[in-house]
């Protein structure tokens, strides 16, 4: 896959992709529907570059001036690093990747440039940014009158639009429904925590009783949700009732 | 509002609620007892705090911590990059293109 020039601010509002079968290379899909598997960037270098003490792995922290990112070597490539410090400006090219929920960079190529690269590095972003807008705005208007994948696709192609923005359209509405199921799951488990630390906090041997959990957290949850959660805890294995109604952390 | 990254700013826009904030500018002052350098990017002038000294009208960029001192903003340099022979007017007019694209 070839590289593409893009600010870290733009990969940074961009969903990253873990594709399935274990040679598929994973992707960041720009909410302007591009597909960036190779990122080519000019950024400083802000920290010393770190390295493990077998020489292993690296990192280091790189700034566009748009954005910053952990950037990480990996065996061969960690001496990209060696020849790098604070404050140098550098090219580099990297694959995309994710730790907890933090994109990062997989460094495969580094190099010193002179000041003028920020420059080029930065109109051919803008470029790119500026042509896939306009591309993804007309796809956009043709996915939503066909209300058809296919139909679209078919379109898009009579129209000189690369069809495959009209499935990156429908990647990213599902991207996007993912991220707000991962929320509300996230919301889910925020209050089954808050639910064991009241138990912690009010139990004096013999459990807690629901009500008293009810009304701790009155402010924050409805009654329904709390009772759920509780439910939830309990089927987990968490939670255990030793008399109807009261509710002990199970240890 | 504090980031984790550098923002870039003209020199007159600076100020101290920024965490770090990044510009180019000529070298227009030189105080060798303090290794305080006057920055100028043609829109103000400003103080940065220097580990070595740098020749004038050298172009620099600064990335660093802005703080007040005497009533005074002054940049304490994390990082001065040596942008001699760096086409400031073309940078210029892709940061304007940018801020019209990005915002």
């Amino acid at each position: 896959m070839p590289s593409s020039r893009l600010s870290l601010a733009e990969i940074h509002k961009g969903y990253f992709v873990k594709p399935e079968g274990d040679f598929a290379t994973n992707y960041v899909i720009t909410q302007e529907g591009l597909k960036i598997y190779r990122l080519k960037g000019v950024a400083t270098i802000m920290a010393e570059p770190r390295l493990s003490e077998d020489g292993t792995f690296g990192s280091v922290l790189l700034d566009d001036g748009t954005q910053s990112i952990i950037s990480l070597a990996f065996r061969e490539n960690t001496k990209l690093l060696m020849s790098i410090k604070k404050g140098d400006l550098v090219q580099f090219i990297a694959k995309l990747s994710e730790w907890q929920g933090k994109k990062q960079l997989n460094l495969e190529a580094l190099s010193l440039v002179p000041p003028n690269m920020m420059t080029l590095h930065r109109a051919e972003s803008i470029l790119t940014t500026i042509r896939q807008r306009k591309q993804f705005k007309i796809a956009q208007k043709i996915y939503d009158e066909e209300k058809n994948v296919r139909k679209a696709m078919d379109r898009a192609k009579k129209e000189g639009i690369n069809p495959d923005l009209i499935d990156a359209i429908e990647e990213i509405n599902y991207l996007i429904e993912f991220a707000e199921e991962n929320r509300i799951f996230d919301s889910d488990t925020n209050l089954e925590s808050k639910i064991i630390e009241v138990i912690e906090k009010l139990d004096e041997g013999d459990g807690v009783v629901l009500d008293l959990i009810l009304y701790e957290l009155k402010d924050e949850h409805l009654a329904d949700d709390v009772d759920n959660a509780i439910r939830e805890l309990l089927s987990k294995g968490e939670l255990y009732e030793p008399r109807v109604n009261y509710f002990k952390r199970t240890i | 509002m504090k980031h984790n990254y550098s923002i870039e700013k003209e020199i007159h826009e600076i100020k101290c609620d920024e965490s770090i904030v990044s510009f180019v500018g000529v070298v227009v002052s030189i105080d060798p007892s303090t290794y305080m350098l006057i920055v100028d990017d043609g829109t103000g002038a400003i103080g940065v705090s220097a580990d070595k000294l740098y020749d004038m009208e050298q172009v620099l960029r600064v990335i660093g911590i802005p703080y007040k001192e005497g009533g005074q903003i002054i940049v304490d340099s994390e990082i001065i990059q040596d942008f001699s022979d760096f086409n400031l007017e073309l940078f210029k007019k892709i940061q304007k293109i940018e801020k019209e694209v990005y915002t």
